[in-house]
């Protein structure tokens, strides 16, 4: 499960570089985008059923694209 | 030499620049009500008005004919709903998505009337006539990013021409490149574009135009997301928002509205000062922003 984690981190990285890029100058609030999604897969990776995690993975996806286009679209 | 010199003469008078006077003209509007300052998560033009929503949550109505604003706070939410997208149909329903997988219905007073679950997230609303437009994830790579449906039927999808999912390194890279928005449309035919791109797509459902504007190239202009807002006004003829580089205290904005005439030329453009939030409504001669002070500004070609 932890092997899990990092791997889907480290997979991020990239996608997190071009966030920060474009995220560099957007409300402050979107800096806690990437820290929310850590917590999540965190949280996530502690379901006991595969499917559950995947599911749960999938929903800090969607969470954290949730906060990402309030900082980016949001008016 | 000489031609060289000419040749730039021309080109300078030819094209609006940082320099050049607009004809533009702007003034603020006196509206009754005001448009409050909450986050706006969703906007729909439709039967003479345009609906915002806010996430605090508010639905807002203006009349850009009438000079009104009217606020009601959104009712019927469960505690776990968080409002996003607006969509106005041509029998005039109004849509969001109270999250992803869920789709409720708003009736002109902010209740919550409807809910329709939903297989696929959806992660951007729009609308085009009588079907709702969206953002579905997961999108296939090189696919196209945005289908429609009618709202009551969510499993008749039909893909969207224009805008295809730009290849990424990872499952995860999806979210940066490839969110979409969308503008102001002018009857089926709806402008969208890439968030963090120049171009924009328009499309009726049928076929897709991809435009660029050198306006959005200048100095002055946030590069790395150049576009904010869009109204189509015909064919051609479109008020394209500019995004302003980003300010500490009001974040992304649009600074520059640029006017895009009849036969697709960038015509004239003007700095915004205060900066827009967004388009609130536009002719082909008019165009209604709203400021970053809560000012409902109208620009106009005479």
């Amino acid at each position: 499960m932890k092997n899990t984690i990092i791997k889907r981190l480290v997979q991020f990285l990239p996608a997190l570089a071009i966030a920060v890029f474009i995220l560099s100058d957007a409300r402050p609030a979107s800096a806690g985008c990437f820290m929310k999604l850590k917590d999540c897969y965190a949280q996530a990776a502690n379901q006991m059923d595969w499917l559950d995690l995947w599911l749960n993975g999938l929903d800090c996806e969607l969470d954290f694209t949730d906060c990402v286009r309030r900082a980016i679209i949001g008016r | 030499m000489r031609t060289i010199v000419t040749i730039t003469v021309l080109l300078t008078l030819c094209s609006p620049s940082d320099g050049m006077a607009s004809t533009l003209h702007k003034q603020p509007v006196t509206f009754a009500g005001v448009v409050p300052s909450a986050l706006i998560v969703g906007r729909a033009a439709c039967q003479g008005a345009t609906w915002l929503l806010t996430e605090k949550p508010q639905l807002i109505r203006v009349s850009a004919t009438a000079h009104t604003v009217s606020v009601h706070d959104v009712q019927g939410l469960r505690p776990e709903d968080r409002l996003w997208g607006l969509a106005c149909l041509t029998d005039g329903s109004l849509w969001t998505l109270p999250s992803p997988r869920m789709l409720a219905r708003l009736d002109p007073n902010g209740i919550v009337r409807e809910r329709q679950d939903i297989r696929l997230p959806r992660v951007g609303l729009f609308a085009s006539g009588d079907r709702l437009l969206f953002q579905q994830l997961p999108a296939m790579i090189e696919a196209p990013v945005l289908a429609t449906s009618p709202a009551r039927q969510p499993f008749d999808v039909r893909t969207w021409p224009g805008l295809r999912s730009r290849p990424t390194p990872s499952r995860e890279d999806e979210l940066a490149n490839n969110l979409v928005n969308c503008g102001i449309a002018a009857g089926a035919s709806v402008p969208c574009w890439f968030v963090n791109d120049a171009q924009i797509v328009v499309s009726d459902g049928v076929s897709a135009r991809f435009r660029r504007f050198a306006g959005l190239r200048a100095s002055g202009i946030d590069q790395s997301a150049p576009i904010w807002d869009v109204a189509l006004v015909g064919p051609e003829r479109l008020w394209l928002l500019a995004t302003a580089p980003a300010s500490g205290k009001d974040g992304r904005t649009g600074g520059r509205l640029i006017l895009v005439n009849d036969r697709g030329v960038e015509e004239d453009q003007l700095m915004l000062s205060p900066t827009a939030r967004l388009i609130v409504w536009a002719t082909p001669t008019r165009c209604l922003i709203l400021t970053v002070r809560g000012e409902l500004v109208e620009v106009s070609t005479q």
